[in-house]
């Protein structure tokens, strides 16, 4: 158990005072306060959109503040590129590994070091993979340095970039969720690294979702929110609940307002559906008229259940049933036809169609809808007609129909996908994220559009990792771990503790069912 | 040997090769015979050695088939014009690298695709050469430059030492050095080694640079064999070079590189080209196997990617499934 | 976060018609407007409506295939092969023509052009080998099976069929203008309508623009590549057909290099390499573009050689631009695409 007692009278190692850290149109960090003192694990945690990446990001020389101060021992810390923070020893393990997959584990962890011998036998490959060895014995565990590390799993690529972190000497070791994609044993594993590297005197900055490792590990806590600053304490001074009450923060009721609504008949039925190594025995339905939440932390396999039941994804098992009849599509096309409509949680890399209008945008899943003659030949016409629609509907700030879709604004484009997602006409909606990266305006429109939807009968199925938005705008809540579905939420049970708790700390609760129909 | 066969998986079919070819023709493994086919998998080696460095960076060059005819004119006609041959030599190869050098710096700092940049230099070097030419062979004599091919130091055909010289260097260079290492580390993840404060652009330019420099050596083997220069020399070679260095197993993707892969690489494309001419088939059907032989080789490799599965990234939701 | 905060800022704006946005279709066209109005200047004789016609019938086979090819880059993939396509389908089609006749020969250029792309559409969906390489090796396949065939001598139109309505294909003028001409224009048009105005033309721009993104607008991507690739090779048919009339005689090494001419004429008309926007206008006026100045240089004594140095280097000045535009998206691109070729230096944060 982390305790903070020993600490004492310890000065700090790195100090970062008012930092904040704007990007065009957002204030990402706002006069943070943060410090680590030799030989702590200093736990940092909020919510998705927190902040901490960004703060990371810092440390780690990617991103540079608009304003105040970083000190290393004392001394203006201001790194230009990531290798500036190596070479002043903060070692940040982002969750996309910086490896070389082709290269063997010791070339990754001496790249750009690599140690000549005299004459002519070049890389000293021998003293690389002892030297490798060595740090993977300080650490507790064995991996062959000459192994490809593509060859290895992610629990041992991670052990990789630490060993990589301890070979340049690192003083601060900063890990990003260094869990999120790890099985249990692994995580045990994991744990027992950080605490001998806080043995050996190194300090880490630990930031995870998860609290029970936070409460397993750290000596101390900084909690950050919407990119202020918000406590740091001893972890003996703080228990889960106060810590999810810290990060959560907000008068949940008064944002979101959904009209109850009358349950209909099932729209979307799984059972024990498996796929991969994501989705483990997931079941639940979707009825006509009510939003079903999907929550938990990243990567817990919320989106891929979403690309199953489209057709992105392939079933291994399990039955899919929509509107009764026997469903599996095998390939999003298949979904379309049969009135499923999709949004992507990243607009970026799959959704946008950057090149295109905004009609073309609205139109390409539905283009023949909008064909015309003999020769069913495209109409602008109607394609028109379409963007006209959407338009006013969706309330869509643009030009015009030709304007690109690159050119709006970040909510402007979600209404833009999610008006793309509406026109097959369907009566299930999938929307992974739908206000992510959206203003607080055009969030609250797609949130009245939901509930619109909904009251004409639509079904919605929604992923989100805003916890407010996700129990604000869900009649039921579905809350995921591990590929599980490990909690189902509904009336009362619905609070963001129940879904913090289900999808950090292990535990299970399946609220009764309301009403069966 | 088992070992030996999955590293370079070339050899069985290589094997394969010769067997059925000792066996269908009487000529085909003779003394003679054998060394002429090593010896122009020599001279196709070495630019494969550089060629395999571009390959692992995850790039082509697509111009040293122009580099080729340029190079050999430029040497030619520097003899003719009464040049020492070391001189002659030196310009050649210095044609090379300027050519390798502006494939380089057009790529890293105009941002334009290897691909497409080379294929534009390919077509400028080309003109350069027809120009210098005016569409006339540049006849030599030259003992000295007749030496590059014809020489037998210790009794061993000239190519093939300057081959095992080259190899022998890319292997190293490749497996033992910071550079080579950087090199697998461009092409295995190149925001990575960016990340990490390699010099990326400066690796890429040195690269190119190398290809260029072979261009020029393979330019100088080609006019020593043949004792001329002219503007059409060397069309279609970077297929040949580029398919040496996949069909030896090196990644198109980049990543990895195989020395020793090029150059079975190198004697298999030339084991089938003499073959198919101990056979009296048509010298049509030599471009139409090398064709075939670079679509094989990729789809063979693009199967055992999927057998061994996808690379275990750390992999966000999304995207990175489709590649189903 | 970044990125999508960048995205928000670019939203503000109200989207004018940009500069760069114009030029994207229709700078090619001017430069080639400015380049005929100096012509008369710097190559006199060659307005005469023979020179024209001869510049005309010249263009039509590398134009009719850019139109494919148009598509082809369009959704993000090139087409090496197209040279050894045209060598392959000129021979069979002049094979089928003395065993057959005009409509024999027709119908061969057509299906061998088709089932070449057929070919590279199969290596590439089937294979998984990568565009770029499927169709350079194809390219070899092609070409190596057009010498083959060729081995005798090229194949050749017999001088006593100059009256057979095959060879007025390559040779009759409608109103002056060259048959061959009037073919491509209807080729071009025909491209225009299936590009805008047909649901395939429009998934090949949502592919090319973003293969995951059209995934999950239900667009296969088997079907496009069947389609981009099926097309260069009908096109290509067609290509063969108004070149073998024009020179009567092909073998293997028919039109060496001629894929660089194709996706030089794409390219310069403003068709971005990354794919998800094809302009034919621009195409159509590159092919020109280029065929005039070839001919402008011809004129004033240059070798072809030189005509090759020019040709690539226009290229790698328009990928250039290409390439800095890419880096520099976003409205104002442009400009910001030239000042990109300034180094700056970047300013530090904190102080």
């Amino acid at each position: 158990m982390g305790s903070g007692a020993h600490l004492q009278g310890r000065s700090a190692l790195l100090e970062v005072d008012d930092l904040t850290v704007e990007f065009p149109g957002i204030r990402a960090l706002d006069s943070v306060h943060f410090d680590i003192l030799a030989g702590e694990v200093h736990a940092l945690v909020g919510e998705n959109g927190a902040g901490k990446s960004t703060l990371l990001k810092v440390l780690g020389g990617v991103h540079r503040p608009s304003s105040g101060e970083v000190r290393l021992s004392g001394e203006a810390y201001h790194p230009r590129r990531p290798a500036d923070a190596l070479a002043a020893g903060i070692a940040v393990i982002y969750q996309e590994f910086n490896l070389y997959p082709d290269l063997t584990v010791a070339e990754n962890v001496f790249s750009g070091r690599e140690p000549y011998a005299k004459g002519s036998r070049g890389i000293r490959y021998a003293e690389i993979n002892r030297r490798t060895s060595e740090l993977f014995a300080v650490l507790g565990v064995t991996i062959d340095p000459t192994a490809t590390v593509g060859s290895l799993t992610v629990s041992e690529q991670q052990l990789v970039e630490i060993c990589k972190a301890l070979s340049v000497d690192g003083r601060i070791i900063v890990m990003d969720e260094p869990t999120a994609a790890l099985s249990a044993d692994e995580v045990t594993q994991l744990l027992d690294v950080v605490k001998r590297l806080r043995a050996e005197g190194r300090s880490v900055i630990y930031v995870s979702h998860r609290l029970d490792e936070v409460f397993a590990l750290a000596d101390r806590v900084t909690v950050l929110r919407d990119g202020k600053h918000i406590r740091t304490c001893d972890i003996a001074d703080t228990d889960p609940d106060g810590l999810v009450r810290l990060m959560v923060g907000r008068d949940v009721e008064s944002v979101f307002h959904r009209d109850q609504v009358s349950e209909g008949t099932v729209v979307l039925e799984l059972t024990d559906v498996n796929a991969g190594r994501r989705l483990k025995d997931i079941s639940l339905t979707v009825r006509a008229g009510e939003v079903v939440g999907i929550g938990g932390i990243a990567g817990a396999g919320q989106p891929e259940l979403s690309q199953v039941i489209f057709g992105a994804l392939g079933v291994d098992s399990g039955t899919m049933t929509l509107n009764g009849e026997p469903f599996r599509p095998r390939h999003p096309g298949d979904a379309m036809a049969r009135g499923i409509g999709f949004l992507h949680e990243d607009r970026k890399v799959a959704g946008n169609l950057p090149d295109l209008s905004i009609r073309h945008n609205l139109t390409i899943s539905i283009l023949d809808k909008v064909r015309t003659g003999i020769g069913r030949f495209l109409a602008p016409a109607k394609e028109t007609d379409v963007y006209d629609g959407y338009h006013r509907r969706l309330n869509i700030k643009a030009t015009g129909p030709d304007q690109l879709i690159g050119q709006l604004s970040g909510g402007n484009q979600q209404k833009v996908l999610l008006g793309r997602a509406l026109a097959p006409g369907g009566r299930l909606l999938l929307l992974n994220e739908p206000t992510r990266g959206v203003d607080i305006g055009a969030k609250a429109e797609i949130h009245r559009l939901i509930n619109i939807l909904t009251a004409d009968g639509a079904a919605v199925l929604m992923v989100s990792s805003d916890l407010p938005e996700l129990l604000g705008v869900s009649d039921r809540v579905y809350v995921m771990a591990g590929g599980e579905i490990v909690g189902h939420l509904t009336g009362a049970d619905r609070t963001e503790e129940n879904v913090v708790a289900c999808a950090t700390t292990g535990r299970r609760i399946f609220s009764k069912e309301l009403s069966k129909r | 040997m088992i070992d030996a066969i999955k590293k370079v998986p070339l050899l069985v079919p290589l094997v394969l090769v010769m067997v059925i070819l000792s066996i269908s023709t009487d000529t085909f493994l003779t003394v003679g015979n054998l060394e002429n086919v090593l010896v122009a998998a020599a001279i196709l080696a070495i630019p494969g050695m550089a060629m395999t460095f571009c390959l692992a960076m995850g790039e082509f060059d697509l111009s040293i088939g122009s580099t080729v005819s340029l190079t050999g004119v430029v040497c030619c006609s520097a003899l003719i014009a009464g040049q020492p041959v070391p001189i002659a030599l030196f310009l050649a190869l210095a044609v090379g690298a300027v050519i390798g050098l502006a494939n380089g710096v057009v790529i890293t700092k105009l941002g334009v695709t290897p691909f497409i940049a080379t294929l534009a230099t390919m077509v400028i070097v080309r003109g350069a050469s027809l120009a210098y030419t005016d569409g006339h062979d540049q006849i030599v004599s030259s003992a000295g430059l007749k030496y590059l091919v014809g020489g037998r130091p210790l009794g061993i055909p000239m190519p093939i030492v300057l081959a095992v010289v080259a190899a022998a260097l890319g292997w190293w260079t490749i497996n033992r050095t910071r550079f080579g290492r950087w090199v697998c580390a461009i092409g295995s993840n190149r925001d990575a080694a960016t990340m990490s404060g390699l010099p990326v652009d400066r690796i890429r330019i040195a690269v190119y640079i190398l290809v260029g420099l072979s261009g020029g050596v393979w330019g100088l083997l080609i006019s020593s064999q043949l004792q001329k220069g002219n503007g059409q020399l060397g069309l279609g070679f970077e297929l040949d070079a580029i398919t040496v260095v996949v069909l030896g197993g090196t990644a198109l993707l980049g990543g990895r590189a195989s020395i020793i892969g090029t150059l079975l690489g190198a004697v298999m494309i030339e084991t089938i080209r003499n073959g198919l001419n101990l056979l009296n088939t048509p010298p049509a059907y030599q471009r139409i196997s090398v064709g075939l032989l670079l679509i094989a080789a990729l789809a063979l490799l693009a199967f055992r990617r999927e057998d061994r599965g996808a690379k275990p990234k750390r992999a966000l939701a999304g995207v990175q499934e489709s590649a189903a | 976060m970044t990125t999508e905060t960048i995205i928000e800022r670019t939203g503000d704006k109200p989207a004018k018609i940009s500069f760069g946005r114009l030029w994207d279709t229709w700078g090619v066209t001017a430069i080639l407007i400015l380049l005929l109005l100096c012509t008369p200047a710097i190559a006199p004789g060659f307005l005469e409506v023979e020179n024209l016609q001869s510049v005309l019938r010249e263009s039509a086979y590398v134009g009719i295939v850019a139109v494919g090819m148009t598509f082809a880059i369009a959704s993000g993939a090139f087409d090496l092969s197209v040279g050894g396509q045209l060598a392959l389908t000129s021979v069979v089609s002049l094979m089928a023509f003395s065993g057959g006749g005009t409509a024999a020969a027709i119908a061969a250029a057509i299906v061998t052009g088709l089932l070449c792309g057929l070919v590279n559409a199969g290596l590439i969906t089937r294979l998984r080998v990568p565009p770029f390489v499927a169709t350079l090796g194809s390219l070899f396949v092609f070409r190596g099976i057009a010498y083959l065939l060729t081995q005798d001598g090229p194949k050749t139109l017999p001088y006593s069929q100059i009256h057979s309505p095959f060879v007025k294909l390559g040779s009759l003028n409608i109103a002056g203008l060259p048959l061959p001409f009037i073919i491509m224009v209807a080729v071009f048009a025909g491209g225009w309508i299936l590009l805008r105005r047909t649901a395939i033309g429009r998934r090949t721009l949502a592919y090319g623009s973003s293969p995951s993104a059209a995934r999950f607008c239900g667009i296969s991507d088997t079907r496009i590549r069947l389609f981009v690739f099926g097309l260069v090779g009908l096109t290509v048919g067609i290509a063969a057909l108004t070149y073998i009339t024009r020179v009567w005689t092909a073998d293997g090494s028919a039109q060496d290099g001629f894929e660089l001419k194709v996706i030089a004429a794409v390219v310069l008309g403003g068709t971005a390499l990354k794919g998800g926007k094809g302009t034919l206008v621009g195409t159509f006026s590159a092919v020109f573009l280029v065929s005039v100045l070839n001919e402008v240089l011809v004129s004033r004594g240059v070798e072809s050689a030189y005509q090759r140095i020019v040709l690539g280097c226009v290229l790698i000045v328009a990928l250039t631009i290409d390439g800095l535009r890419t880096r520099f998206a976003g409205p104002g691109s442009f400009r910001r695409a030239i000042t990109g070729l300034i180094p700056r230096k970047t300013t530090q944060a904190t102080s």
